[in-house]
């Protein structure tokens, strides 16, 4: 089961580009709430 | 999970690969909520969504879930599998006002939480450790 980690973590500085080309997003300044899901790999 | 999800809470998701893989990935799901790329992984770092060991990236319960999950809706192989970061673990975490108040960092390539729970959880429903099916811990 993963593990769930509560201590907050800022995000501010993280800027990432859209894979389609859309406005680069700035992870500090998404209003919340929101899910962020990281994958592995794309295969 | 984000046509399900996506309709009150924003779901974003981020891989460490190039854009247009990402890109490409992103139209195969049909995934309408923002994509984006984090090739330098600094989101991961930042998470604390490392790399994982051998044994559990090629545990028979990862490749059991691969090999059904490739029966069930094939991916574009990759040009080049030896580019492919295997060990690079992924997770999930609820964002409030640019801050990760939750993360799931999963053990193994397939422990990942259910959407329903990273939903209600960002919702502000019940989101302890019991409830989440998560060992709860803080650092």
């Amino acid at each position: 089961m993963p593990r769930l980690l509560t201590d907050p973590v800022d995000l501010t500085g993280l800027v990432l580009a859209d894979v389609r080309g859309g406005d680069p997003v700035d992870l500090g300044s998404l209003p919340g709430p929101a899910v962020l899901a990281t994958i592995r790999h794309r295969y | 999970m984000a046509t399900e999800a996506g309709r009150d809470v924003p779901v974003v998701a981020v891989g460490f690969d190039d854009a247009e893989a990402l890109g490409l990935l992103a139209d195969h799901l049909g995934w309408t909520s923002p994509f984006l790329a984090d090739p330098d992984r600094r989101l991961y770092a930042r998470l604390g969504m490392r790399r994982a060991p051998w044994w559990r990236v090629w545990s028979p319960r990862t490749l059991a879930f691969y090999r059904r999950a490739l029966r069930r809706a094939p991916v574009p192989r990759p040009v080049d599998p030896a580019s492919v970061d295997v060990s690079q673990m992924g997770g999930d975490a609820v964002v409030v006002d640019g801050e990760a108040v939750r993360r799931w960092l999963p053990r193994t390539p397939v422990d990942r939480v259910a959407p329903a729970v990273l939903v209600a959880a960002a919702r502000g429903e019940r989101s302890d450790g019991d409830v989440n099916g998560a060992q709860t811990e803080s650092m």
